[in-house]
């Protein structure tokens, strides 16, 4: 209420004094696109301008603004904490936009910027044994940004993460475009959302299918990893992913927490394989096995009684139950940069994690890659077990509701997960040893930033309370999780 | 009981009749059968638990999985074996000599646990042979206080037993052994032991129940710095240890916490104690002898937190007696091991032991009152998943009686892994099932 009034003060006053109502308007929350072209994206950068008469003052990223805006035209300079000249820029106000070119306006995205990226541990082929497993992951780079290296290092490197161009800076003067920061709706809304895109890819080029602020509280549904919903309708696609949904103020270097209020199964129907994998059981295994043709994989729901039951039991299943514990296997943003991967695969965005416990009360925390982070879900189970060893879950669709909020400039490079009693890293590489490598190296950074611990206080709170979850052997990649009891942590404040 | 006297004072009275007659009834019973031949094999003597039925001169019974038939004549035996189709598995003769036979023969040798090896059936093998009386357990199991003598810093066959038990008997012992104690071995991970269980013969299972794991000391010591199979090669390269951290740890076993007094800058941190054996072994395979630190088929240094007050382990037996020992107790431990040690501490442990004939997996199992588990050790990560689940898969087809599909399913919805060990030598991972699955299986 207070806002409006000042807004409509602020209109009053631009009626009387044209210069006076650009210097009103122009104080307040910016978003900063530096750069972009065919071959970079843009940077971003949240700026804060503040203007009294002809002067600026204010925030660019991490670093201060001290300038002038005179009739239209932007000329500020730029220092950073410690007080060292960091840029300048110049540039013109039209339709309530600068656009314009400077120096040094990329630093301050964020603390570790996009440097957070990285991830793939080059785990490559590392089925085999501890050789491979050590031999892979590159060591870290120096620090990007002001971040930790460890941060910066969290999985050997693929796109901006540990090397390549180190702080960021751009050498010459860059473009730039500042456009007013979207302003969130007073109060939370609740949002029906009903899909109408499926995406088997996970790509920054997909369409958004909803935009909404964070706090939102949004209700929907998913079909089941072959695009069928609850009434039994397809839609197309492979591990489908509704969305992409755009988060407005979630920048890359950010992080976009979900919190998953409600996943509960739709329909009474589901199915699963029931051959065991050839990475979750030995060759002899395998070779000697003889599956019985009459074991269909065909379930069927009993969310009333919380438990799921063959529908064409075999003798020793004739009373055979297990209880319902609907997932999500899918949960993304889209990926860095150009890249572009299929619905089945899984990376630092996300994807197909396949992680038994992403259900109900979770929250899950992705690094955001692209502006409006473009977040996607999919592939629900009613069950599962560790490693998804049979190469499925109970596939089935789902009713979920959820809201979001992005967590500014905290990027850590790799899918993180909270549930009431634990918080959780996660680890996708090429091999399970890199994975456990990722999952408890990120898992490590994070609680010593939390909890402002040293490296050896780290390591030996997980010596005692460490606990691993194997969660995906069978897709492209795979995924391993960390965590640490919230019991243990909150002994500690 | 009675009706049993009768019987007995029945046929001794008989034998004192007639000798003859008096040999037979006497030779109907258990035995334990050793063949020893110049088996293809890692082995070199194979060992059968053997019932014989004797009437007149026909002789009956099992030899292991195999039917046995033939003649005692006087103090000379003939016996031929054939396997459970009736294919011919072997012949013996030999003679009686007092309480045992002994002799020569030609036996097709027993498949090693676990399968593998020579692929196809093994060609008959000369043999000599010996039947001894298999060994009475005692009217009423017995509770022993054990003060370990000694340790070992080792896992093999050779090293003598310290007491012998037989199935059901109850032990009060600790992890360590005594300051006066004598050690044989060097390096970390000693155990007490080993405990020769009478009637445990290779091809069987150990079965060990703990009653007891228990702190009995109020410190505990433990590593502060990540092992290279924990972390990134790039978080270790980075971190910043500092070298005169402490990580020594209070224990307060009333309270079932644990505190690290020494640590000024983790104050508060208190993290509940759940004492459990990193060492739990049987004797390894053939002449194997493995450091203390080291895990293999024959359980050691497996560093699994669940090894607790209450759970039962399962071995496969690889030498008579079965050659039990364990050591290793740690206060508490977190998946992995990550730092190369768990809270490192002394325990009071207190167990008692079955034998289950006739039947073994090719690794370490187990169950606590929640799970069915199965442990995989091998080189590499990928390799143990792979084996803790086919164990834990053979094992519940067996135990419930299902099919590959069956208990592929099962798996799908149900299975939980743990990664148990990444710093020892070789690396252990646990597959299990939670019972409150299994118990709606129709069996």
């Amino acid at each position: 209420m207070a806002k409006q009034w000042m807004k409509m003060a602020a209109l009053a006053g631009a009626i009387a004094l044209t210069q006076m109502c650009i210097a009103q308007d122009v104080s307040g929350n910016w978003i900063a696109t530096v750069g972009g072209s065919a071959e970079a994206e843009p940077s971003y950068a949240r700026v804060t301008l503040k203007a009294d008469g002809e002067k600026l003052s204010g925030m660019w990223g991490t670093s201060k603004i001290d300038g002038t805006l005179t009739g239209g035209k932007l000329d500020i300079k730029l220092t950073d904490a410690q007080g060292a000249a960091s840029g300048s820029a110049t540039g013109t106000l039209a339709a309530g936009s600068f656009t314009g070119t400077g120096t040094g306006l990329a630093t301050g995205g964020g603390r570790g910027g996009r440097g957070g990226g990285g991830g793939f541990g080059g785990g490559g082929g590392g089925r085999g044994g501890r050789g491979a497993a050590a031999a892979t992951a590159a060591p870290g780079a120096a620090p990007v940004l002001g971040g930790e290296a460890p941060a910066a290092a969290a999985g050997g490197r693929r796109g901006g993460g540990g090397g390549g161009f180190g702080g960021g800076l751009a050498a010459g003067p860059v473009s730039f475009t500042l456009a007013h920061a979207p302003v969130p709706p007073a109060k939370p809304r609740n949002i029906t959302y009903n899909p109408t895109s499926f995406e088997s890819y996970y790509s920054a080029k997909n369409k958004p299918d909803l935009t909404i602020f964070p706090g939102d509280i949004v209700h929907t549904w998913t079909t089941d990893a072959s695009g069928v919903d609850a009434k039994g309708v397809h839609h197309p696609g492979g591990d489908d992913n509704i969305g992409p949904i755009y988060v407005q103020g979630a920048l890359p270097g950010d992080t976009l927490a979900v919190h998953l209020l409600k996943i509960r199964t739709n329909r009474s129907t589901a199915h699963q394989g029931s051959h065991l994998n050839a990475h979750a059981a030995t060759e002899a295994y395998l070779v000697g096995a003889q599956y019985d043709p009459a074991v269909d994989g065909d379930w069927t729901l009993l969310p009333d009684k919380g438990y799921a039951v063959p529908t064409h039991p075999s003798t020793h299943m004739k009373n055979y139950k297990i209880p319902l514990t609907p997932m999500l296997g899918c949960i993304s943003v889209a990926p860095q940069g150009d890249q572009q991967y299929r619905g089945g695969d899984l990376g630092p965005w996300g994807g197909n994690l396949d992680y038994n416990q992403i259900e109900e009360g979770a929250t899950v925390y992705l690094p955001v890659f692209h502006a409006g982070a473009l977040l996607g879900m999919g592939d629900g189970h009613a069950a599962m077990g560790d490693g998804e060893v049979v190469g499925s879950g109970l596939e089935t669709s789902m009713d979920v509701d959820f809201s979001v909020d992005v967590i500014p400039g905290d990027s850590s490079g790799m899918v993180r997960v909270e549930n009431k009693d634990y918080l959780i890293a996660l680890g996708v590489s090429g091999s399970v040893p890199v994975s456990i490598q990722t999952a408890t190296s990120q898992l490590a950074t994070w609680i010593k930033e939390k909890y402002k611990l040293s490296d050896s206080e780290v390591a030996i709170l997980f010596a005692s309370t460490l606990k691993y979850d194997i969660t995906e052997l069978v897709d492209a990649r795979y995924d391993v999780a960390a965590k640490v009891p919230k019991s243990v942590l909150d002994t500690m404040k | 009981m009675r009706s049993n006297r009768h019987i007995k004072v029945l046929m001794l009275a008989a034998a004192m009749a007639i000798t003859h007659v008096c040999v037979a009834a006497e030779v109907s019973g258990d035995w334990v059968g050793q063949l020893t031949g110049p088996f293809q094999n890692q082995y070199t003597a194979q060992y059968n638990h053997v019932a014989l039925k004797a009437v007149g001169t026909k002789l009956s019974g099992m030899w292991g999985a195999n039917k046995l038939v033939g003649t005692l004549t006087g103090a000379k035996v003939d016996i031929s074996l054939t396997d459970a189709s009736g294919k011919p598995m072997g012949t013996l003769t030999g003679t009686m000599d007092g309480d045992s036979f002994s002799g020569t023969g030609s036996v097709v040798p027993a498949a090693r646990i676990g399968g593998g090896g020579m692929g196809a059936a093994q060609p008959p093998s000369a043999v000599t042979w010996k039947l001894s009386r298999a060994v009475t357990p005692p009217a009423k199991p017995k509770t022993y206080d054990f003060d370990p003598p000694v340790s070992y810093g080792t896992y093999s066959a050779a090293e003598p037993p310290n007491l012998h038990i037989f199935p059901g008997d109850t032990v009060n012992t600790q992890s360590k052994a005594g300051a006066n104690a004598i050690r044989h071995g060097t390096g970390g991970d000693a155990n007490i032991g080993p405990f020769y269980v009478e009637g445990a013969l290779p091809g069987d299972t150990l079965v060990v129940h703990f009653i007891k794991i228990q702190t009995n000391t109020l410190i505990g010591r433990q590593g502060s710095r990540f092992n290279q199979y924990a972390v990134t090669p790039a978080y270790n390269l980075a971190a910043q240890y500092d070298a005169n951290f402490d990580g020594g740890w209070s224990q307060y076993p009333d309270k079932g916490i644990a505190t690290l007094p020494a640590s000024p800058g983790l104050p508060h941190l208190t993290i509940p104690l759940k004492p459990m054996l990193g060492c739990i072994s049987v004797a390894p395979p053939g002449e194997e002898q493995w450091g203390g630190t080291d895990l293999g088929v024959f359980g050691g240094n497996m560093d699994y937190n669940q090894w607790v007050t209450g759970a039962t382990l399962y071995f496969p037996v690889f030498h008579p007696g079965a050659l039990f020992g364990f050591g290793d107790a740690h206060g508490a431990m977190g998946d992995g091991e990550v730092v190369g040690t768990g809270l490192e501490t002394s325990v009071d442990v207190t167990f008692s032991v079955d034998v289950i004939k006739g039947y073994a997996t090719s690794q370490v199992r187990g169950e606590d009152k929640d799970y069915l588990i199965s442990m995989g050790v091998s080189g590499s990560v990928p390799e143990s998943i792979q084996l803790a689940t086919s164990q834990l898969a053979e094992w519940i087809k067996h135990d419930y009686h299902l099919n590959d599909s069956e208990v592929a399913l099962l798996f799908g919805d149900a299975l939980k892994y743990e990664i148990t060990e990444l710093v020892d030598p070789h690396f252990n991972v646990a597959a299990k099932i939670p019972k409150s699955v299994l118990a709606t299986l129709n069996k």
